[in-house]
């Protein structure tokens, strides 16, 4: 019986989806894993796999989540495997001392005033990086997800629910962990060329954004 | 409380992350972006997927609310839009819209002729076949706890209270379990 469902996210990366999935398999917890193949890449021999026909960003591994048979959730972007067996095992035992919510390995902190996407930190911090995940299924039933559209008026409104899952799970607090232990056991691999959402034409703009409307939403 | 016209919960249930992706895609294409997701975890039986509505109460933002499950999608992309329009110029306690089942029935459209404007009947209406102001939302969502026919048992209820109805005459959504 799998104790975590990972669930995967894939774009235009099959060289490193292929390097990641062997990594959760020889992990000593065990794992079901989900993919969520974006724009039609192939399936890699996971349990269950959800075909997406377009890059639908990672907003879906939020919902996807509850599709989850396991009370636990983790999720890694296709541009980061864990370096050792024992990532997996680690990370929910640090997840399990906070479970209402997110444990990762990279954080922001907030600000009140802009920027309000604030400086890169690690410890208690207001946002963790979808990048890698781990968190209680549960905690999807509590978010209210409203429509984000990007300032730039781009019919896009597939932007940076991460970050709003991370602040509205925490009310806006630093109660999620980013762990520089963890971080120091992933291993980074080859983003590809303009592969990246960071790529994105106003990525930076649309983070700051989404974060701006939260904070207004906290001070209403 | 942030201004949001509507709160559109969606009930995720086992073995049916593929119909999702047709729902939020048919969500994100509303012409008026008015409105909030809220995703449930449904469960694998009727009964225990409509006691799990009455935990979303508590979180919900928008004015009104709207059911729109992981198997059901929008298919009119001016739903939000006109649902808006009617709320301002009446401001009803209840928007009645119809549904259209693609999986039986030949699409069967709900409340068919018969029962639109008339007090709700059971299996004539389901539950993406009202918009409910929040509050009388989370004063009544306890009448859809039940094993079956939550929907309608709910909708009734509104009825018999005397909340005021307005009848919105168009298919906003479809519903197709086909594939499940």
């Amino acid at each position: 019986m799998a104790e975590v469902t990972a669930v995967l996210i894939n774009y235009k990366r099959p060289q490193n989806m292929a390097q990641i999935i062997a990594m959760l398999r020889a992990q000593t917890v065990r794992l079901e894993l989900m993919l969520i193949n974006n724009a039609g890449c192939e399936d890699f021999g996971v349990e269950r796999t959800v075909h997406v026909p377009w890059d639908a960003g990672p907003f879906l591994v939020i919902p996807f989540a509850l599709y989850a048979r396991t009370e636990w959730v983790m999720v890694i972007q296709d541009d980061l495997k864990p370096g050792d067996m024992e990532f997996v095992a680690d990370a929910l035992e640090l997840a399990r001392m906070r479970p209402n919510a997110i444990t990762g390995a990279f954080g922001r902190r907030l600000s009140f005033v802009p920027p309000h996407y604030a400086q890169d930190a690690f410890g208690s911090v207001e946002i963790v990086k979808s990048r890698f995940w781990i968190f209680r299924k549960a905690l999807v039933n509590r978010v209210r997800f409203p429509v984000l559209r990007p300032p730039s008026g781009a019919n896009d409104p597939w932007i940076h629910e991460d970050i709003w899952f991370s602040l509205a799970v925490g009310k806006g607090r630093p109660v999620h962990l980013a762990s520089l232990g963890l971080r120091d056991r992933l291993v980074e691999l080859p983003g590809g060329d303009g592969v990246g959402y960071s790529h994105r034409p106003y990525h930076y703009q649309e983070r700051e954004e989404v974060t701006r409307r939260y904070v207004q939403e906290l001070v209403l | 409380m942030p201004d949001v016209f509507l709160s559109i919960v969606t009930r995720c249930s086992p073995d049916r992350a593929e119909l999702l992706l047709r729902n939020t895609r048919s969500v994100r294409e509303q012409t008026d972006q008015g409105f909030e997701q809220i995703f449930i975890e449904g469960a694998a039986n009727l009964y225990d997927a409509n006691l799990s509505l009455a935990a979303a109460g508590d979180v919900l933002a928008g004015r009104y609310v709207y059911i729109l499950d992981d198997d059901d999608y929008l298919c009119d992309p001016d739903f939000v839009a006109e649902a808006k329009g009617v709320a301002a110029e009446e401001d009803p306690d209840v928007i009645m819209v119809r549904m259209r089942r693609l999986h039986y029935f030949e699409g069967e459209i709900l409340p068919d002729e018969e029962n639109w404007r008339g007090p709700p009947v059971l299996g004539k209406v389901g539950s993406p076949c009202f918009l409910v102001k929040r509050e009388i939302w989370q004063e009544h969502i306890a009448e859809f706890g039940r094993p079956i026919c939550g929907d309608f048992y709910f909708i009734r209820k509104l009825w018999e209270s005397g909340y005021s109805f307005h009848w919105l005459d168009r298919v906003v959504t479809e519903v197709d379990r086909s594939s499940v």
